[in-house]
């Protein structure tokens, strides 16, 4: 049980997709101007990380080396696009929100990694847990940078307002490259306080 | 890892079928729920923009449909709608077409009857970057259209010159301030609202 939580939870702080393997930036960095799609954007990933996570591990008796990428990107584009045409179906207003990001998680480089380096080699339920580790640290990350991008780029929090009215908004922080600078003090304090003893 | 013996062009056509199979039934099961969203979206938009607030969404469609007359042109597409209200034409609203950043931007914008001010914009689908150039369809950006006369007093039409222009430039009663970080998308707003304006003012020359 211990192992399978650690395999849950590494990801999410120890090992966190964002801050230690550099991967997902560009949504990252793209979405993450509202909190709002921060989650969603966090949803998504989680839950077609962990189906990946789940049918390349069950394919794996029977997959060919030659042929595995070819497999997980099947399987990777199957989930994504399921989740964006349920989206557009449930939640239509988020679905304009998000655009074409939703579709772009094909090519995130979390998912392709994860099924690489951990659901090839591991049974079905510890490559779940990976999946949905990965998507939460990958989410958490997203969600933090969003707030700090809201409130201080557009004054608001999940759409409601918290800087004060005629308060001049930080528009850098809004604009991609603000996300970069943001992004880039996020890795190093947290660097830095992961080196303390 | 010990090399499975099933031949690998069997596996992969069979993870093919699965994956096919799979989003075929996606798409069956809610492609009507998909199309309804889009439809809904629209109506919603040309009940917003006529004023009139509190209507389910059956409630929404049934008002379209009996007080909206749709006009088409010769291609069979929508040209406008005329919003009748009590028997006496309350606005006039024209669908927009134009191009953004990333992809197509399609909305609807409101015109009194006498075709000389704008009453409201609101953008129906876009492509734009969620945070800059998708702040077109927000309320703060398109509240800024509302109210506008784009036709001068001392001539009947025109001359056009509304304008939408780089954040914190806007000089004038016919220029609209941008959106920064979202030149290229405004670039594209501002063609596409040219465009609708002058199909306006052709519809104000031939009369009512």
């Amino acid at each position: 049980m211990n192992r399978h939580l650690a395999t849950l939870v590494t990801p999410i702080w120890k090992e966190n997709p964002i801050f230690f393997h550099v991967l997902g930036i560009c949504s990252a960095l793209a979405v993450t101007t509202r909190v709002s799609n921060a989650l969603v954007m966090g949803a998504a990933v989680t839950c077609t990380a962990a189906a990946t996570g789940v049918f390349v591990s069950l394919l794996r008796p029977v997959v060919q080396r030659s042929v595995r990428l070819v497999v997980e990107m099947l399987v990777i584009a199957t989930f994504v696009i399921l989740f964006d045409v349920m989206l557009k179906a449930f939640w239509y207003d988020m679905s304009r929100q998000l655009g074409p990001y939703v579709g772009l998680i094909v090519t995130n480089c979390i998912l392709l990694g994860r099924a690489e380096a951990f659901a090839l080699k591991n049974p079905v339920l510890p490559s779940l847990l990976d999946g949905v580790g990965s998507g939460l640290g990958y989410s958490w990350v997203l969600v933090v940078v969003a707030i700090f991008r809201e409130s201080l780029g557009a004054g608001t929090l999940l759409g409601l307002r918290v800087l004060p009215e005629g308060a001049a908004p930080a528009q850098a922080l809004f604009l991609p490259p603000g996300a970069f600078f943001l992004m880039g003090l996020l890795v190093w304090g947290l660097h830095a306080v992961r080196r303390r003893p | 890892m010990r090399e499975p013996r099933v031949p690998a062009a069997v596996i992969v056509g069979a993870v093919v079928l699965a994956c096919g199979a799979l989003l075929l039934g996606a798409n069956l099961w809610l492609a009507d729920r998909v199309a309804r969203n889009v439809r809904l979206a629209q109506v919603r938009l040309l009940v917003e923009l006529v004023g009139v607030t509190g209507l389910s969404d059956a409630e929404m469609e049934r008002f379209v449909a009996d007080n909206l007359r749709e006009e088409k042109d010769d291609a069979g597409r929508v040209r406008r709608w005329v919003y009748l209200r009590e028997s006496t034409v309350g606005a006039v609203l024209y669908p927009m077409e134009g191009r953004g950043l990333w992809g197509p931007i399609h909305g609807v914008m409101a015109v009194n009857p006498e075709l000389d001010t704008i009453l409201g914009v609101r953008i129906s689908r876009h492509e734009e970057t969620p945070g800059l150039g998708a702040e077109i369809e927000a309320a703060w950006f398109l509240r800024r259209f509302e109210g506008l006369r784009f036709v001068s007093d001392d001539e009947t039409c025109g001359p056009l010159e509304l304008h939408v222009v780089k954040a914190g430039t806007a000089k004038g009663p016919l220029e609209v301030d941008g959106i920064s970080g979202a030149t290229e998308t405004i670039r594209g707003f501002d063609a596409m609202l040219g465009r609708t304006l002058h199909e306006v003012l052709g519809d104000r020359r031939a009369g009512p």
